[in-house]
């Protein structure tokens, strides 16, 4: 690679430096989000049970939101794991390649990777446009509030894949990765 | 089909992450075909609109309370006092902490970082060999997903449509034995190993009876999820939200540990971590239910019929299988790709669909400490600031045992029927 391969990193680490201010934003605000979800499903799952054995009260609506909070957790928390480097993959051939074969793979595989995503929020907005008449089975909760879940947080996971691809160009071999997924 | 299963082989050697792998796996296979395209977000949110699999993350985040409130010391600390006065002590310790860690928590790997960054330093300063106390400690990981509760437990169960209390019950014996098992290798290797190993500390009734008062509370933990569990108070959902609950008070009010400022940034990391293990679950989903649809379970149960007929060889050949993915492969996605394809087959050989579980999470259980890729041998490495390789020269003794276990366990399925049959002898699922 040698000096073209510098050039090329300096390059990418204006831009990435740019691209991580824009998205640190965004980051706080999802950050936030799935700590509210997370908090809500557990505060009415608690509920639910306290309800059922103090009051003797079903409180029929917390599982059914509840399991909507969860669907919006997931989705955007998929973008904060892709960040944190939890998404485990199978490294044991990839280990053990030299750096240059290594970011030619990084881009092979990140290709099919952003499609699928993209066939995935194309797919969901069909489903969004069912949910404007669709409603859930307890609360009468239109559809499309949990359906809108996926392009958003589909698109904020690609978006932390496209900056994670820049990292991994950097230093394709990952020190930090592994310790990170420690607790998994 | 084929197209699938390459692609996700090529995606999965290439090091894609698994979501990716399967996820465009079964897209690419989608739109070569007739089937609207829209059909991978639909199953994509099928796969988590879930009351049942909320469980997931509860459990994680119940685990990380556990680690970071105190909990892990306590535990120490009550195994010093029942153990540590045989030979080979703080081998035992580890392992009698490792199963009350499994008790606890859902994940081997947070036992093995909590125990071997505790116990390290002592094993050190005591001469005992480092390498095969980390791989002890890597071994005593493994009991985390056998005991309940257990993540990888909940993903199995969810994604068979198996009871989730029979499925945690069904662990207890063959977490036990595996415990058993680790022992007898700590002893063996402790009695040949010299000095070092004989220096004990004096049993004491009093000091057994005080640490366990102070691990109490979080020896409640399982006896409120298990037992409620089977006792039909509470949903597996709600149990994990319960001991979510009880680890903060017990974390907050009773040890100390931890404050209200730390929540969020609890909640923040069990949110990620579940989001990654439930992206995979939304993905395989799409791809298990294109598997489903083309009949490839019955295609390979029909060649493995045609070559035998013994459910025992077939339990053996899946034994091989499964060790040797546990290998390259995390346990709960092994699980995910994996079992909706197996389970079929076993069925057909009537296998109960149970004694098969079971033994699917022991051999990916076995999968954290073999190399390349085993999780707790990476976690005990890393802590004893030992190489893998180092460490996994040391393995074997503790491999072999909790292997013996597994094989007792394929020939004797009562091992994993038993207790979930005498407490909990109703098959419907919940």
């Amino acid at each position: 690679m040698g000096l073209r391969g510098n050039q090329i990193t300096s390059y990418l680490d204006s831009i990435l430096i740019l691209a991580n201010r824009v998205t640190a934003g965004l980051r706080v605000l999802v950050t936030w989000l799935v700590v509210g979800f997370f908090g809500y499903m557990a505060v009415m799952v608690l509920a639910q049970v306290i309800g059922r054995y103090l009051f003797n009260y079903s409180i029929d609506w917390a599982a059914e939101t509840a399991t909507f909070a969860q669907i919006w957790m997931i989705f955007l928390a998929a973008g904060l794991a892709m960040r944190q480097k939890l998404h485990v993959s199978v490294d044991a051939l990839t280990n053990v390649l030299p750096v240059p074969i290594l970011r030619i793979f990084t881009i092979i595989v990140a290709v099919p990777c952003l499609w699928f995503l993209w066939q995935a929020i194309v797919g969901s907005l069909t489903l969004i446009n069912v949910g404007q008449i669709q409603t859930s089975p307890v609360l009468q909760i239109p559809m499309w509030i949990p359906y809108l879940a996926l392009p958003l947080g589909l698109g904020y996971f690609g978006l932390e894949l496209v900056l994670s691809l820049a990292d991994k160009w950097k230093d394709p071999k990952g020190s930090a990765t592994e310790t990170e997924k420690l607790a998994a | 089909m084929t197209v699938t299963l390459i692609a996700f082989l090529v995606l999965i050697v290439l090091g894609a992450p698994i979501v990716f792998a399967l996820g465009v796996s079964a897209a690419l296979t989608i739109s070569t075909s007739d089937i609207p395209i829209s059909i991978i977000s639909q199953r994509m949110y099928a796969g988590l609109d879930s009351f049942t699999i909320m469980a997931i993350p509860f459990f994680v985040l119940a685990g990380i309370i556990m680690e970071q409130g105190g909990i892990a010391k306590r535990i120490i600390d009550f195994s010093v006092a029942l153990v540590g006065w045989i030979t080979g002590s703080l081998l035992l310790v580890a392992t009698v902490a490792g199963i009350g860690m499994a008790a606890v928590s859902g994940s081997g790997a947070a036992s093995t970082a909590a125990i071997s960054s505790i116990m390290l330093k002592e094993m050190r300063e005591r001469g005992y060999d480092i390498d095969f106390s980390a791989g002890l400690m890597a071994s005593a990981g493994t009991l985390g997903p056998v005991i309940p509760p257990s993540i990888m437990m909940v993903v199995l169960a969810t994604t068979s449509n198996l009871s989730i209390g029979r499925a945690f019950l069904g662990g207890i014996l063959p977490g036990l034995l595996m415990a058993l098992g680790i022992m007898i290798a700590c002893y063996a290797y402790a009695k040949r190993g010299g000095d070092a190993y004989r220096d004990t500390e004096t049993f004491s009734l009093g000091r057994l009876s005080r640490t366990f008062l102070a691990a109490g509370p979080a020896f409640a933990m399982p006896v409120i999820i298990v037992g409620g569990i089977i006792g039909g108070i509470f949903t597996p959902t709600e149990a994990a939200a319960v001991a979510v609950f009880c680890g903060l008070i017990i974390s907050i009010y009773v040890y100390k540990e931890i404050g209200y400022r730390d929540i969020p940034a609890m909640f923040l990391r069990a949110a990620s971590i579940s989001a990654a293990v439930m992206m995979i679950i939304a993905t395989a989903s799409v791809f298990s239910w294109l598997i489903a649809s083309q009949n490839v379970p019955s295609m390979i149960a029909n060649a493995l019929h045609s070559a035998t007929s013994s459910p025992l060889v077939f339990l053996l050949l899946m034994n091989f299988l499964l060790i040797f993915i546990g290998m390259f492969m995390e346990g709960i996605s092994a699980i995910l790709v994996m079992v909706p394809v197996l389970l079929p087959i076993a069925v057909s050989f009537g296998i109960d669909p149970l004694h098969f579980g079971v033994i699917v999470v022991m051999n990916l259980s076995i999968g954290m400490i073999t190399p390349p890729y085993g999780i707790t041998l990476y976690v005990a490495s890393s802590v004893a600031n030992r190489s893998v390789l180092q460490v996994s020269r040391k393995i074997g003794l503790p491999f072999m045992l909790i292997f013996a276990i597994l094989m007792l366990t394929t020939f004797f399925p009562e091992l994993a029927v038993y207790l979930p049959d005498a407490l909990m002898p109703t098959t419907i699922p919940n």
